[in-house]
């Protein structure tokens, strides 16, 4: 008897030059291109750049999920939909990197 | 087909199982969604519009921006950017405004770029969608015309004949069978007339052309559209900002790489190209391996000198006298001791080709009265001392060429005053062994060597008295010869 498989239901979605492409609970979605090069950069770990912070990518978690994302186009990358915790650390990496105007 | 279906003890394809399936819609879901968010959306341009019937959502018809439009736009969006990554005295109040006006930062780089696209297809009169759109058409119209062709020409048929033709030609001449073999030759250029008809078909060599320019997309009408595309876009570039100029290239790049290499920079910002000019000039070579550049590097160039030795000798003895092309002795004083006198020779290496650079300059500047001689041509200061000889200069100079001192970053020679720089205007007494440079003016004698020395002793001493002696008018300047420094 297999077990159930146990998902968390979290959601990553963007979207690169008006292409798109999402990640949930392990399955990417989307852009072949986008998704291809997702696949890629999570079975080789590629740590990449998202908006300054360095970023191991995988398929299993959501900053690893995100990274892989990104991993195609860092610069042009829109993240659409995220967990909150992504957007709190995003956010408290821009207020890192730029103190005066997140400050206020 | 999952490989978990074919275990020999074949299981549930986890990938039918609920929750996957699910996370697999939803992903999906989610990613159509978002491209659907930020697919960058025309207002202007030829193909806006086309909702004339009207809707409370149709947008108005309305021209390409204009340089002053799409400048006010840049400002605007420059402004909110800085906000954006805190440069100082900037307006965070202007970046969350563009956040609200275009959804994101990025959003509004696109918004931007959209805009600047309208212009440049409005310039160019065509758009990308039709390029794309004409593209597609040929390769819809090559995907379906290939097969009817191929099949009304009997492209294939013909081929599989001639393949077996050729197979059964060899059987038969493997064994013996002369008449058979001649049938089937005859049967192999029936075949071949018939190939060679369907390959001059001229539907199919239209159709082969078009072939060919869906896969080069400089040739043909879509390769046109596409040229006016790029030019429209540099125009519309160049309107907002200044594009283009020209590179500063180390002296030693080649020509034809930097002159390539300025085509491609036509299309950079001005602002870009000068400030790589402002760095050290790089180098631009044509290689057959991989190419690199390193930002910044610095280009050296290894210019040779020539070795120098130090001589002691009696003080009655003159080293000077056997200078030539390949040495030359150059008094020391300092190093004088003992009774004895100090002697530097340099050792010149004396290249057979043409326009090398090493040789003694003041041994050679006899050969330099060419007025295309490099010191010629760069105005070398005219020399007061040294003499010229007359322009009847041997045909049988040595085929060498005096760098001057500015080129190669060597101080003049010294040369002593007994040298053929003076001996011209100075006679002296002669010695056989007395300076055998600068003598180029004369016809060298038949023993003498064909190169580097040039002259006999006979032709210096003569020259003075003879009809050649009066010192010629030409300047020092156009010799090329360098001051002596004695």
């Amino acid at each position: 008897m297999a077990r159930p498989v146990k998902l968390s239901g979290e959601l990553i979605s963007v979207s690169i030059d008006g292409r798109g492409a999402a990640w949930c609970d392990g399955i990417f979605s989307g852009d072949e291109e986008i998704v291809e090069m997702a696949r890629n950069a999570s079975i080789f770990s590629l740590e990449v750049d998202v908006m300054g912070i360095p970023i191991q990518a995988d398929s299993d978690s959501t900053t690893g999920a995100l990274a892989a994302l990104y991993a195609y186009s860092p610069g042009r990358t829109i993240l659409i939909q995220a967990p909150d915790d992504i957007f709190d650390i995003l956010d408290h990496q821009a207020s890192l990197d730029e103190p005066e105007l997140w400050s206020a | 087909m999952c490989r978990a279906c074919d275990d020999a003890n074949p299981r549930r394809c986890p990938s039918s199982s609920g929750p996957l399936r699910s996370a697999r819609d939803r992903s999906a879901y989610a990613a159509k969604k978002a491209a659907g968010l930020t697919k960058p959306r025309r207002k202007h341009g030829p193909t806006a519009g086309h909702d004339v019937k009207g809707g409370l959502d149709a947008p108005a018809v309305k021209q390409p921006p204009t340089v002053e439009e799409l400048n006010a736009m840049i400002a605007e969006v420059q402004h909110a950017y800085q906000g954006s990554v805190g440069v100082p005295e900037s307006d965070p109040e202007a970046y969350f405004a563009m956040i609200e006006k275009y959804g994101s930062r990025e959003g509004a780089v696109v918004a931007l770029g959209t805009a600047i696209a309208e212009r440049a297809e409005m310039h160019a009169g065509v758009t990308a969608d039709e390029v794309e759109a004409l593209q597609q058409a040929n390769i819809e119209r090559i995907k379906t015309e290939t097969p009817e062709m191929t099949k009304r020409l009997r492209i294939d048929e013909t081929r599989v004949e001639i393949a077996r033709n050729h197979a059964a030609l060899e059987e038969a001449r493997r064994a013996g069978d002369e008449t058979r073999a001649a049938e089937l030759t005859a049967k192999y250029w029936e075949l071949a007339r018939v190939r060679d008809a369907a390959w001059k078909d001229p539907q199919y060599l239209e159709l082969k052309e078009l072939q060919n320019q869906a896969q080069n997309y400089r040739k043909g009408p879509v390769g046109d559209k596409l040229r006016s595309l790029a030019d429209g876009y540099q125009k519309t570039l160049a309107e907002v900002r200044p594009m283009g100029g020209d590179m500063a290239f180390h002296e030693r790049s080649t020509k034809k790489a930097a002159a390539s290499f300025n085509v491609a920079a036509q299309f950079y910002p001005s602002d870009w190209i000068d400030a790589s000019n402002s760095r050290p000039p790089a180098i631009a070579k044509i290689v057959k391996s991989r190419a690199h550049y390193f930002e910044g590097a610095t280009q050296t160039t290894k210019k040779r000198k020539p070795v120098e030795t130090l001589y002691f000798a009696s003080a009655d003895v003159d080293l000077s006298e056997d200078n030539g092309v390949y040495r030359e002795y150059i008094p020391h004083p300092e190093k004088d001791g003992y009774g004895d006198r100090a002697w530097i020779r340099k050792d010149y290496d004396v290249h057979t080709k043409s326009g090398s650079w090493g040789t003694n300059p003041a041994a050679a500047a006899g050969s330099s009265t060419n007025p295309a001689s490099p010191s010629a041509r760069s105005g070398a200061a005219p020399s007061t001392a040294w003499r010229p000889s007359p322009p009847s200069a041997s045909p049988r100079s040595p085929p060498t060429r005096t760098t001057p001192a500015s080129s190669t970053a060597t101080p003049p020679p010294v040369s002593p005053p007994t040298n053929s720089a003076t001996a011209s205007s100075q006679p002296s007494p002669a010695s056989p062994r007395s300076n055998t440079n600068g003598g180029t003016a004369a016809p060298p004698s038949p023993t003498a060597p064909r190169r580097p020395r040039s002259t006999s002793p006979v032709a210096r001493r003569a020259s003075p008295a003879g009809p050649t002696a009066s010192p010629s008018p030409t300047p020092a300047a156009t010799t090329g010869a360098p001051p002596p420094r004695s």
